[in-house]
């Protein structure tokens, strides 16, 4: 028959003493960590400790009796289902915010509709000569006409450039992200490392949590510069995949290889995806205003004659004005009033070459409009995800102190219980078998 | 916060409205709104345009009329000296007083042919840079046939001259205003007794039939006038409609931008102030 130990008493509260202090321990971490970025509050699981099995019955059979408590492990509070929730909102943030603000420059640029813009540019042009009709002896007419048309001839090269400038800016930004010491790249690194680290950790039985917090974060930061896909590997490490590059990013490997980056993407999403779509747009935005100035020159010159012709160039950066003021002719005869080209072109308000301009103009204004709304939109949803990841993960400091009142009384009360023990010990030992002392 | 932010956006948009004027500073406020603008913007400026080349018209019409009102004058009055030189009953020098009258009225007929506006000649078709008579002798029309057009509206022009020649004539023997002064002079001058008979018979048909000519010529001119100003007058009219759309759309309504500022800084206080007030005591403050 074996016995129980009469100090086996004292290591049971012993072990209720430790755990509570390690729940206070835990406790503590939390709210010291409630303001870190990425932080997910931790509980230590408290389990039953193993039992004694022994008789203490009068019967002799065998009976479980138990042994206290045992911190088995001290778990992070994470939802994954919003963890990847979170990274694909702030993937679709990155890229309608980054679409939004090239969209809000393209239609700044165009400075529509104002006195400046290039709309009533064009009026002018048809003004200009309805006064050489009116007027075609009077050489100031002359001159109006030809400085209405470099007028327009500068603006529209002013607006190219200011488009292309937008473009450029989007590449040089891309491939700083995705360059050898861009973002992107020190976010692999990170991870690698920390792939690394946690892998070890985990192989040796332990859970790194605050090592996973950082491992989530660089995650989501990485989202928001494109899609991720993270698949677990179940030793704690994950291969990440990031946009559609062929190869993971990381990949659980302990060190990172150095061909998994740089590596090409078409269209990653998240901003990357975004610095590569606005390119193509605004490239079609560029299209459309040459299309404007060839409409321009073809139209005019028409009308106009082809030797010499009005304007020259059919894109936006090269159309130009081929006539002067001496030359410019306002008819096809020669006589002083002969004014049949100048009343012709009078007419060209509103004609395809300024409707074409207008319609652009629109288009530009509304792509942006859109982009803002969904730019909103995404906001919205990802401080909403935020706040339920909040919700799980995050520390409420109500709770925690709740926590505190509880796992101090559990420790008083083990003390207590410890206490109890010794006096009955004391009372065993000092106070039995002294009949008479 | 993202509220708090939002109402600011809000506020400052409003805020650029009013400070700018216009309800749009770029085209993504209200891209339908723009595109209506600008169709707007080129119509006005179209518009203006015609009322510019109905004004020119209106000018150069102008001219002529009181022109040939005058050559009209001068006509009648070298009519009146035909029929008194027709009398049988005078000298021949007092024809040939007549004759010298009748030369003066033609050199002044020759300058009322001659007549500018501004600094091109009206009577020359479109060679107006071009005197269409010389003075003196020599009666051939410099001018051409062109027609001189100016526009009245959109798509709208109207012929403003009338060359010289289908009035004045260039050639002997056309029968036109100068020819039959010519001839008219030759006969009163010439003391000859057929040339009197000439006097009564085909100088006084021909003279008449430049008077029409002269009229009729005068009231075209008149009716280019009057088209011209009616036209005028029906393009301020599409002007101020044209305007009234444009403010419409772009201008900022002034009042009610106001008040809707008025309530956005009211909401925007508001948050803020929930905000503030939202947590004050927390589970920290009743524990030891």
């Amino acid at each position: 028959m074996t016995n129980i130990s009469s100090f086996g008493g004292l290591q049971t509260t012993l072990r209720g003493l430790l755990a509570h202090q390690r729940m206070l321990d835990v406790t503590s971490h939390n709210i010291t960590n409630s303001d870190t970025e990425g932080y997910t509050r931790q509980t230590a699981v408290a389990t039953a400790a193993p039992v004694l099995t022994a008789g203490v019955g009068t019967t002799g059979s065998a009976n479980m009796l138990g042994q206290g408590v045992d911190i088995t492990a001290y778990t992070r509070v994470r939802d994954n289902y919003l963890d990847v929730s979170a990274r694909t909102q702030n993937m679709l943030l990155g890229e309608r915010g980054q679409t939004a603000a090239a969209l809000s420059r393209a239609d700044a640029a165009m400075g529509e509709p104002t006195d400046t813009g290039l709309n009533d540019k064009l009026d002018a042009l048809w003004t200009s000569f309805g006064t050489l009709a009116s007027n075609p002896t009077d050489a100031g007419a002359r001159t109006s006409v030809i400085s209405a048309a470099k007028a327009i001839t500068d603006q529209l090269g002013q607006l190219d450039a200011n488009l292309a400038q937008i473009q450029s800016d989007a590449q040089t930004e891309y491939t700083q992200l995705t360059g050898a010491n861009g973002d992107v790249a020190n976010y692999t690194k990170q991870l690698a490392q920390l792939n690394d680290q946690i892998g070890n950790a985990t192989a040796a039985g332990m859970q790194p949590n605050d090592m996973l917090d950082q491992r989530d974060l660089i995650l989501n930061k990485l989202s928001s510069l494109g899609q991720v896909s993270v698949t677990n590997q179940g030793n704690g490490k994950i291969s990440v995949k990031f946009g559609d590059a062929a190869q993971p990013l990381v990949d659980g490997s302990t060190v990172v290889s150095s061909t998994n980056w740089p590596q090409t993407l078409t269209s990653p999403g998240g901003q990357l995806g975004a610095l590569l779509s606005t390119q193509t747009q605004i490239g079609a935005y560029r299209t459309a205003l040459d299309n404007v100035a060839s409409s321009l020159a073809s139209t005019v010159n028409g009308v106009y004659g082809s030797t010499p012709p009005f304007f020259s160039g059919n894109t936006a950066a090269t159309l130009a004005v081929s006539a002067n003021a001496t030359t410019l002719k306002a008819g096809t005869g020669t006589a002083a009033q002969s004014t049949d080209i100048a009343y012709a072109l009078s007419q060209f308000s509103g004609g395809v070459a300024q409707t074409n301009y207008q319609n652009l103009v629109t288009q530009i204004g509304a792509d942006s409009r859109n982009a803002t709304a969904q730019q909103s939109l995404s906001i919205s949803l990802v401080n909403d995800v935020t706040a339920r990841q909040q919700s799980v993960s995050g520390v409420s400091l109500d709770e925690e102190m709740t926590n505190l009142i509880t796992f101090q009384r559990g420790y008083q009360a083990s003390a207590r219980a410890m206490s109890t023990m010794d006096e009955m010990l004391d009372q065993l030992i000092n106070r039995t078998g002294k009949v008479g002392l | 916060m993202t509220d708090i932010q939002r109402s600011n956006q809000a506020i400052a948009k409003t805020s650029d409205q009013i400070t700018s004027g216009h309800q749009m500073q770029s085209a993504a406020d209200d891209p339908s709104g723009a595109h209506t603008a600008l169709r707007l913007r080129s119509a006005l400026a179209d518009t203006e345009a015609s009322r510019a080349g109905a004004a020119a018209a209106q000018g150069w019409a102008t001219q002529s009329e009181s022109a040939l009102q005058s050559v009209g004058d001068m006509v009648q009055t070298a009519h009146e000296l035909i029929v008194q030189a027709a009398n049988g009953t005078l000298q021949s020098s007092d024809r040939a007083a007549i004759g010298a009258q009748m030369t003066q009225l033609l050199s002044q007929m020759k300058a009322a042919a001659n007549t500018k506006f501004g600094d091109q000649y009206v009577f020359s078709g479109q060679a107006s840079t071009t005197a269409p008579y010389a003075t003196g002798s020599v009666d051939t029309y410099n001018g051409d046939s062109g027609v001189v057009t100016r526009t009245i509206g959109p798509g709208q022009s109207v012929q403003v001259n009338m060359p010289g020649n289908q009035i004045f004539g260039g050639t002997t023997g056309d029968g036109k205003l100068f020819d039959t002064m010519r001839q008219t002079i030759a006969h009163l001058t010439s003391g000859n007794p057929a040339d009197v008979t000439a006097l009564q018979t085909t100088d006084l048909a021909a003279i008449n039939a430049n008077l029409d000519q002269v009229v009729s010529a005068r009231s075209t001119m008149g009716a280019v006038v009057q088209r011209a100003t009616l036209a005028d007058d029906r393009l301020q009219d599409v002007n101020v409609n044209l305007a009234k759309q444009l403010t419409g759309v772009q201008d900022t309504d002034m009042a009610s931008a106001i008040t809707s500022l008025t309530t956005q800084k009211t909401a925007y206080q508001a948050a803020l102030s929930a905000g503030a007030n939202i947590i004050q005591k927390s589970l920290m403050d009743f524990l030891r």
